[in-house]
């Protein structure tokens, strides 16, 4: 690990070595995502040292944009629960998302509405981000939408990156041309 | 635009939801009543055979600033031609600065422009107030501008229109050129508002009668959430409605925007929600009963609906077997649907239509913590990937009441 790289070094010291375990099983979804040919976003649901859901980046192959690797997990997590014969809200309350890349706006809303109280995310996401890069959803004060969650950045960034731009390298065939922007930054969809 | 007897069968306006820069600018287009004025010099071209010769020294030389682009170089007026020299602003003489930088001449410039209209011929040529510089003053090193008059000053717009009747009433300052924006979005209209058509807001409202009658349903079985439908409005055809399902999947992220989207990814051979259905689709309900409690002006609303539902149905019937072929291939995810919402997405939901996007939402009411308008304007932030069209108060009592 390249820690040099790391934007919040105040906050690196604060992510355990326990920590670094699950984001480390997070980039093995992420690279799962790869594979499939969907773009590399990984993480875990953890609740009470287990992981309770799990997910990658489904958007390609569900022909659904707002099948990012959290809203995967967040319905594992929903199934869990009934198998365990738990209340979600309150498993919820208590569970730590980890993910290989910052949580997009969409994300970052479910998140609040579900009121989990903290994300360990590796890499910033400039175009989606809704922890701090575009919006802080996990931040703002939004009358009647959930709590706000603490984030906790950095580790494992570069790696993140990496996967994203090599995974952009040769484009996503499924996405047309934006109109908005072209192509000239890369990577230029972080569905994470 | 219909009669006014038309006009009195929907109590609903759709506002359109501008960024915040737009409604700014909006306001002031208002409070001045006119374009934003510069002033200029210009000159008479005295030989109009120079005219094109004229034009490319002066473009060669004096290039319009880069955010005046909008101006064209010559006008025509009364048999005459005046071109553009350059932007009395930047002229070092000293009088000309001040005069305008003066609030009260400008005030009178502008004035006299905007009364006498056309036969002002928008010259500043009051000799007690401005004096304007000689050509030689003004073009030092250049010798070849024989086929001028004596300099002028002029007011032009200093912004380019944003409408063809901006474009057409502002020539009377100095004639611009107006481009038209994207084809999928009606710039001016939504821009300007209000002047939505009785046909369109007739098609809206069928929608979005869906949508509210999806929300009822979604209240009988214990949930207080939205109605959401989507359509294709290239062929008028429904591809979902939804309702909000987190009361009785326990699921709080099955907001009805989530749902519907996922009905439209079922549709093209994907899909995440397995238990997850979708409301009755039911076509033949365009325009259909009136709702128990509803208010009159839904009914009218559906019988003005009715004026171009032969103009939909035969499109429809063209398009449909066309329109189930192509649907998994040709569509990627929501791109150019409109999207019917009874109440005002929230962050994840307008994400949700971002990533999926769509190009028009269409709600009725806002709501504390809503996306599109009310805490955020996500459809109109520029370091987003895709933008879309957004309109409020659509049906608004209808869906406050559901």
């Amino acid at each position: 690990m390249v820690m040099e790289n790391i934007e919040h070094v105040e906050n690196v010291t604060e992510i355990t070595e326990e920590m670094k375990g699950w984001i480390d099983k997070a980039f093995h979804k992420a690279q799962n995502a790869y594979d499939n040919g969907e773009v590399p976003v990984g993480c875990l649901m953890v609740y009470d040292k287990q992981i309770v859901g799990q997910g990658r980046n489904e958007v390609n192959e569900t022909k659904n944009a707002t099948r990012h690797a959290e809203m995967v997990a967040i319905d594992q997590v929903e199934e869990w629960c009934q198998k365990n014969g738990k209340e979600s809200s309150k498993v919820f309350e208590d569970t730590i998302l980890y993910v290989t890349v910052e949580p997009c706006i969409m994300c970052a809303g479910a998140l609040r509405l579900l009121n989990i109280p903290l994300v360990v995310y590796g890499c910033k996401n400039e175009r989606f981000g809704g922890c701090g890069s575009v919006l802080n959803i996990a931040g703002d004060d939004i009358p009647n939408y959930g709590s706000p969650f603490k984030c906790l950045a950095g580790y494992q960034a570069e790696n993140a990156v990496e996967m994203l731009k090599t995974f952009y390298k040769q484009e996503n065939p499924n996405a047309p041309r934006s109109k908005v922007r072209g192509h000239e930054s890369s990577p230029c969809e972080i569905n994470g | 635009m219909e009669s006014d007897a038309h006009n009195s069968s929907f109590t609903w306006n759709a506002i359109p939801v501008l960024s915040l820069e737009e409604e700014m600018e909006l306001l002031e287009d208002k409070l001045r009543d006119g374009p934003p004025l510069v002033v200029f010099f210009a000159a008479t071209i005295l030989d109009k055979r120079q005219t094109s010769h004229l034009s490319q020294i002066l473009s060669a030389t004096k290039p319009l600033p880069e955010s005046l682009r909008h101006l064209k170089r010559v006008r025509s007026c009364f048999n005459r031609l005046d071109i553009l020299l350059c932007p009395a602003k930047d002229h070092d003489r000293v009088d000309v600065v001040k005069g305008d930088e003066n609030p009260e001449l400008s005030k009178q410039m502008c004035r006299s422009n905007g009364e006498a209209v056309i036969d002002s011929e928008n010259v500043a040529q009051r000799a007690d107030l401005v004096q304007a510089p000689s050509l030689a003053e003004i073009f030092k090193d250049l010798a070849d501008l024989n086929g001028l008059g004596d300099p002028f000053l002029v007011s032009v717009p200093s912004k380019a229109p944003k409408s063809q009747k901006d474009q057409q009433s502002w020539a009377r300052y100095w004639p611009c050129i107006y481009h038209s924006k994207q084809k999928n979005v009606d710039t001016e209209e939504h821009i300007t508002g209000g002047i939505m058509s009785e046909t369109e807001k007739a098609r809206i409202g069928t929608y979005m009668l869906k949508a509210v009658k999806a929300a009822q349903r979604s209240q009988v079985k214990g949930c207080c959430g939205a109605g959401t439908v989507i359509v294709d409005p290239g062929n008028g055809q429904v591809l979902a409605v939804a309702s909000e399902r987190t009361n009785e999947t326990g699921n709080p992220l099955l907001h009805a925007c989530m749902v519907a989207i996922d009905l439209v990814a079922k549709r093209q051979g994907g899909g995440a929600y397995l238990g997850v259905t979708g409301e009755d689709i039911d076509e033949s309900d365009v325009g259909g009963e009136p709702l128990i409690g509803m208010v009159d002006q839904t009914l009218s609303c559906q019988t003005s609906a009715e004026s171009v539902k032969p103009h939909l149905t035969s499109k429809k019937r063209k398009s449909a077997e066309e329109s189930k072929k192509t649907e998994e291939k040709a569509s990627y995810l929501c791109t150019g649907y409109d999207v019917f919402v009874t109440q005002e997405p929230c962050v994840m939901c307008s994400m949700a239509l971002l990533h999926s996007r769509v190009s028009r939402v269409y709600y009725g009411c806002s709501r504390p913590g809503g996306a599109l308008g009310t805490s955020y304007r996500l459809h109109c932030k520029n370091d987003l990937n895709h933008r879309f069209v957004v309109y409020r108060g659509v049906m608004e009592e209808e869906c406050q009441n559901c």
